[in-house]
């Protein structure tokens, strides 16, 4: 890790899309070697340009495999399987670049197929040195839809496995019955999702496999709900214990780790979409999440 | 005749119950202030982890700060307690901001960078 800071924040512009070629660029201004983006509201307004200073700054033309390194994904899997919980969230509003970051695409693998295969093929490594002596891998993968849990991997199409919260109107377009409950488990200091299903895996195609399998399952949702997808936040968890050798005659010792890689729902703001109803509390849950996430990292920040 | 006399009896029973809530508050209080009894209280029931674990929570002492006297809130949220032990403690996290360039999109990267900008 380059410091000690527990919080990175890294900033992505994404490239013009084809049909947005004839849109003009010039109010944001990223510029990566100096870590600042400057905004402004219109081209001959000087008074309203604001900069902001990050860790890192990706431009445009940067390719998937340069921003894993140049956001330092390399070292934060090394500090995973080091017992280090590791985390990596996409934020932005709708159209941004989140899933393209987070997911990427066939030819272009984004920030989750990456950090997978390099767990697992460095988990070999390190079996086949004989500093690990063995691992076992579960992943999970759930999504949260206006504060509700929903399994991305439960086999079940209609209902989610282990009864918890009744939902609302917004449960039947969706086509799920029920959320899962949210328990706090005392000895792990933790909350966890009653009934999220957690399959064990062994290798890095193996967690891909359960990735799509929720992808798949997330579109099918968004169809009947409209873009559910960029209306919930997606959790997709990988959870690690490696024993590792023990050294010079001492005991094995046992390291867990948590992988999580969140892509979050659109930030965009609810007075801007002029939403009502049902899309409104879409929004007021989505922003109150964010909200406390961001309340979470600063504090963080602030005393780092 | 008899009203008169329950409510006599009424009486003392209750002068008997005030004696036994007084004494019970004097054992409570014994050894700690009745504040400091109300306050792990209302901790015991709002944070039922452990803060003493969290690096957290021993650097948030150390700062001194006025204001912002409580943990990071993490059960204010599902996102945030689901992630608690990834966002705390043992934990790294990286915040990928992913804006557009596009002039018509400005005002939303604003307010993306503004929300994840260090201060």
């Amino acid at each position: 890790m380059s410091s000690e800071q527990r919080v990175r924040v890294a900033v992505r512009v994404r490239p013009l899309l084809a049909n947005e070629a004839d849109h003009a660029c010039s109010l944001v201004a990223a510029n990566a070697s100096k870590g600042t983006v400057s905004t402004k509201e219109s081209s001959n307004d000087a008074a309203s340009s604001r900069s902001f200073q990050f860790d890192t700054v990706v431009e445009p033309e940067v390719s998937q495999e340069d921003f894993y390194h140049m956001c330092g994904l390399r070292d934060m899997v090394g500090a995973a399987l080091q017992g280090v919980n590791i985390s990596v969230m996409a934020y932005g509003q709708t159209g941004s670049g989140k899933t393209y970051t987070m997911e990427g695409t066939e030819d272009e693998f984004g920030i989750v197929p990456r950090v997978m295969a390099e767990t697992f093929s460095e988990l070999d490594m390190r079996q086949e040195r004989g500093v690990v002596a063995n691992y076992e891998g579960q992943v999970s993968f759930l999504q949260l839809y206006n504060e509700r849990v929903l399994d991305l991997l439960s086999l079940s199409d209609g209902k989610v496995r282990g009864a918890g919260v009744q939902v609302g109107s917004m449960g039947g377009g969706l086509g799920y019955q029920t959320g899962l409950a949210l328990r706090y488990d005392g000895a792990k200091d933790s909350f966890y999702a009653e009934g999220l299903t957690t399959p064990p895996v062994r290798t890095a195609l193996e967690a891909m496999h359960y990735f799509h399998q929720g992808i798949a399952k997330r579109v099918v949702a968004a169809h009947a709900m409209n873009a559910a997808s960029s209306r919930s936040h997606c959790v997709f968890t990988l959870d690690l214990k490696i024993t590792l050798q023990g050294k010079g005659g001492l005991a094995e010792q046992v390291v867990t780790s948590r992988i999580a890689l969140v892509d979050l729902a659109g930030s965009e703001r609810a007075s801007k979409t002029h939403a009502v109803g049902a899309v409104l509390e879409e929004s007021i849950s989505i922003n109150k999440s964010l909200f406390v996430l961001r309340q979470v990292c600063i504090f963080d920040r602030s005393h780092a | 005749m008899h009203r008169k006399r329950s409510a006599v009896a009424h009486t003392k029973f209750m002068l008997l119950l005030f004696a036994q809530v007084i004494k019970a508050l004097a054992e409570n209080t014994q050894g700690k202030s009745r504040r400091s009894f109300s306050s792990s209280f209302s901790t015991m029931i709002y944070y039922p982890y452990d803060f003493d674990l969290s690096s957290i929570h021993s650097r948030y002492m150390s700062s001194g700060k006025p204001g912002i006297e409580k943990a990071p809130p993490y059960r204010d949220s599902k996102l945030t307690s689901l992630l608690k032990n990834s966002l705390g403690g043992n934990s790294s996290t990286l915040m990928v901001a992913c804006i557009t360039p596009s002039d018509s999109y400005v005002e939303e990267a604003t307010s993306t960078l503004r929300c994840v900008n260090k201060r």
